[in-house]
Formats: C-alpha cells, structure tokens, sequence
C-alpha cells in the first residue's frame, strides 16, 4: 500500500501556516527640491509679519547718459518711476488625517504609522511649493521660446542663452530646469551633447556614461552642465496640450517666502482628540510666490509629441 | 548634420496622450496659453502677481475638451512620415488653433484644486462624509 498517496497540502495545514508583515515599507517618491533651492527666498523677511513683500524694480526705467554738448549750459536731468513688485503670502496648504484609537493599538508596533505619513505630508508639501513655483511659467513674456510644436534642441538651448546674455545677466547666476521626459528623450538625443568632439578630453566619461553633462552623480537631481550653466531635472515642470514648460532661470527671476508658524518650513502637529477617539494629525505650509524679474526668465517649450531617438 | 529632420534624423514621434480638458487664458499682453488640471486652476483664482502694481489676472477666454488637439497630434504622427518634421509641427500648431477656436466662449471654471483626495482628484468638502 503506498504510504505517500495522500500528501499534506497547505490547505490541510492552513490553520498553522503563518503570514509575516515584513519591516519593508514602501513610501511614496518624491522630487528633489530645486527650484526652491534656487530661487530668491523672501522667507527670512516674513518673520517679523506682513503678508505683502516689496522688491522695488529699479532696472525697468533705468536712467540714461546725456552729453554735455555745450560747454557750461544748464544740464538735463532725468529720472525713470521706479515699478513696485511685490510677494504675496496667501497660501496655506495643508495634509491632514486622523486614526482611530482601536485601529491605532491593532497596528503592528514595528510600523510607525504616524511618521511614515508625516514624512509623506511634509514632501507632498515641499513639491507644492516647488510646483507653484513653476507654474510662474505662464507669466514669461520677454524670452518664450518655442511652442507647442518645437523639439527642443541645441539652438533652443543657444538662444535661451544668448537672451540671458544680452540682457546682461550673468550666466553663472543661472540654471535649467528641464522635465525628466525633456531631458532624457530630447537633449540626450542631440548629437553634440554627446559626441566625443564635444564632451572633452578621451579620457572624461561621457553623457552616455554618466547620464550627466560633464558631472557624474544624481545628486539632488542635478545632472551637470550645459555650455557651463547647471541643469536640474524635476517632474514639477508644468506640461499642457502635450507641451513641457522647461525653464532657464536667474536666480532673481522667481522668489518665494514661507511664512509657516512656528518658524520651520513646514510644521507638523499631533493631538489627541478626544472627541473623534483618535489621533489626529495636520501637517501645514503656509507660503507666496511671484515673478521678480520676468526678463530674467527664459521659457523653453518642448513637445511631448516627438522624441530624439 | 541636421539631427532633426532629413536623412538620418534623429526625431520620431512619441506616445499620444490622452486627451484632456484644456482651458485656454490670455495674457495681459494679449498671448494665449493653455493649460490643465491644477496649473488651470492656479490662473484662474490666484491673483497674477506680475511686474507693475496693477495686478491682472489672467482672463479665462475658453475651454475645451483637448481631441481636436489629440487628433491633430495622431495626424502630424502620420505626416512626419511622409513629409518630415516642419510639416508635422505645422499640424501641431494648426490643431492648437482649432481647440482655440472651439473652446473660445465657453467658459466653464475650472475644478477648484484648492482640496483634494488622495487620488489627487479635486474634492468638495461639501459633498464628503
């Protein structure tokens, strides 16, 4: 008689088999932050109170050099009005959410429910702020290149830069800020970002190498340099009819100030509540932005209709 | 060498989005943009804080469902074929001036994104539990 015709299987020992819930947590991603680290801060102004910040424009009505045509006659005096800019702080963002105290105990203790949230709230934030930032795109006028049709290539690159230069500002206080799909499917694919002749000495690793113009490393979503201005990557660059709205940015061009209470970016606050039975917990933001100085923006257009190959 | 177009170019066309509601605003210096979703609802109730103190904002001029632009995106996919890449981006820019054209006048809000849920969708407080 065979001994081995009926096998245990797990349905035969179901009520033995255990689950485990691992230490692993996958947590949402999140960009880097750029565009705030770039821009002008005004945060440091908002601490003593106010809700609206002046930033007098002087540049726009600039004074003019006369010639004394005539030795010893009365000079000609001229003055331009000065523009008034200014940041509103006017948003406050918040994430908020409350767990119930028989859910709370019934957690596994290896699981710090409260945290993994709280450091998922304070990124959502973080990312509101830098997409506020770039929707300042719409507000560009002077230097719009491209449009809805345009692949971005080098000559778009050379005229956001010639624009830059030629409305003097100094380039070393400037920076891309490409979307991912821009960067990888379209400025990649141009042939002399990557070509031996272009990257440098043999000896230096190349674009196709590093996945960088010059710099090895994806630190901070940096991704090195393009004709010496750094470039930065970040999926908060807008898009619309299939259109990205990249940016080449002076660091005076945009300014932002957050003017949260308690004096840190973003404030995280827990408290029992009673008459929910629950912990609740609100993570806030309180924030403005604005155009500074909208001649020290270049906006770059790049369809999402074509791709470098 | 010409990467973009011609012989050995290094263009092809890409996915095709799905089409989206797209409202269209005008500039205070007359140009017209589009945008989605959040960035529409950012034009449309934030005051635009722009050089100068008089703070415009920009006028909601239209909206639209975004297939005339859909579909000219699938046709300049086509033309590219065929004719090259300027063709196909005169497609391109002849579908936006037709989803302007139809969405002109119709002025329908966009969401309000100031609340939103977990999916990202714009909510009405009202309206939750």
């Amino acid at each position: 008689m065979a001994v081995t015709s009926d096998p245990a299987t797990a349905a035969n020992l179901v009520s033995v088999i255990s689950e485990t819930w691992t230490s692993i947590v996958n947590e949402k991603t999140f960009n880097d932050t750029v565009l705030a680290n770039f821009v002008t801060d005004l945060s440091a102004y908002a601490t003593e109170g106010s809700d609206i910040f002046h930033v007098p424009d002087f540049y726009t009505n600039a004074l003019t050099v006369g010639t004394q045509s005539t030795q010893g006659a009365e000079i000609t005096t001229a003055i331009g009005d000065t523009v008034d800019t200014t940041l509103t702080v006017n948003t406050h963002s918040y994430v908020a959410w409350i767990i119930g105290d028989k859910d709370m105990n019934q957690i596994a203790s290896k699981y710090s429910v409260n945290e993994i949230y709280a450091r998922e709230a304070v990124s959502l934030l973080t990312e509101a702020l830098e997409a506020a930032i770039a929707a300042l795109w719409s507000s560009i006028s002077t230097n719009a290149i491209g449009d809805t049709a345009t692949v971005l290539s080098d000559a778009e690159i050379r005229q956001g830069l010639y624009a830059m230069e030629n409305a003097k500002l100094k380039l070393s206080d400037c920076a891309f800020f490409f979307h991912p799909y821009v960067y990888w499917n379209q400025l990649h694919a141009v042939t002399k970002f990557y070509q031996q002749y272009s990257v440098g000495p043999s000896n230096e690793a190349g674009a196709v190498r590093t996945g960088n113009f010059g710099v090895a490393g994806y630190a901070m979503n940096y991704k090195g340099v393009l004709y010496g201005v750094p470039v930065y990557t970040t999926t908060n660059i807008v898009s619309g009819l299939q259109t990205y709205r990249n940016l080449l940015l002076h660091k005076r061009a945009f300014g932002f100030a957050v003017q949260t209470k308690g004096g840190n970016k973003v404030r995280v606050q827990m408290e029992n509540a009673i008459r929910n039975l629950g912990t609740l917990a609100v993570v806030d933001m309180v924030y403005g932005v604005a155009v500074l100085r909208e001649p020290a923006a270049v906006l770059l257009n790049a369809s999402s209709a074509f791709l470098g190959s | 060498m010409d990467t973009l177009s011609g012989p050995g170019a290094t263009v092809k066309p890409n996915q095709v989005e799905r089409a989206q509601t797209t409202y269209f605003f005008e500039k205070p210096d007359g140009k017209i943009i589009a945008a989605t979703d959040r960035q529409a609802w950012q034009l449309y109730a934030r005051p635009n804080q722009i050089i100068k103190a008089n703070r415009q904002r920009f006028k909601l001029v239209g909206t639209s469902d975004g297939t005339l632009y859909q579909k000219a995106v699938l046709e300049s996919h086509e033309i590219f074929k065929t004719q090259g890449l300027e063709a196909a981006q005169k497609r391109l820019r002849e579908g936006f001036d037709q989803e302007l054209a139809v969405a002109r006048g119709k002025i329908i809000p966009p969401p309000n994104f100031d609340t939103i849920g977990r999916g990202g969708e714009p909510v009405n407080l009202a309206t939750l539990r």
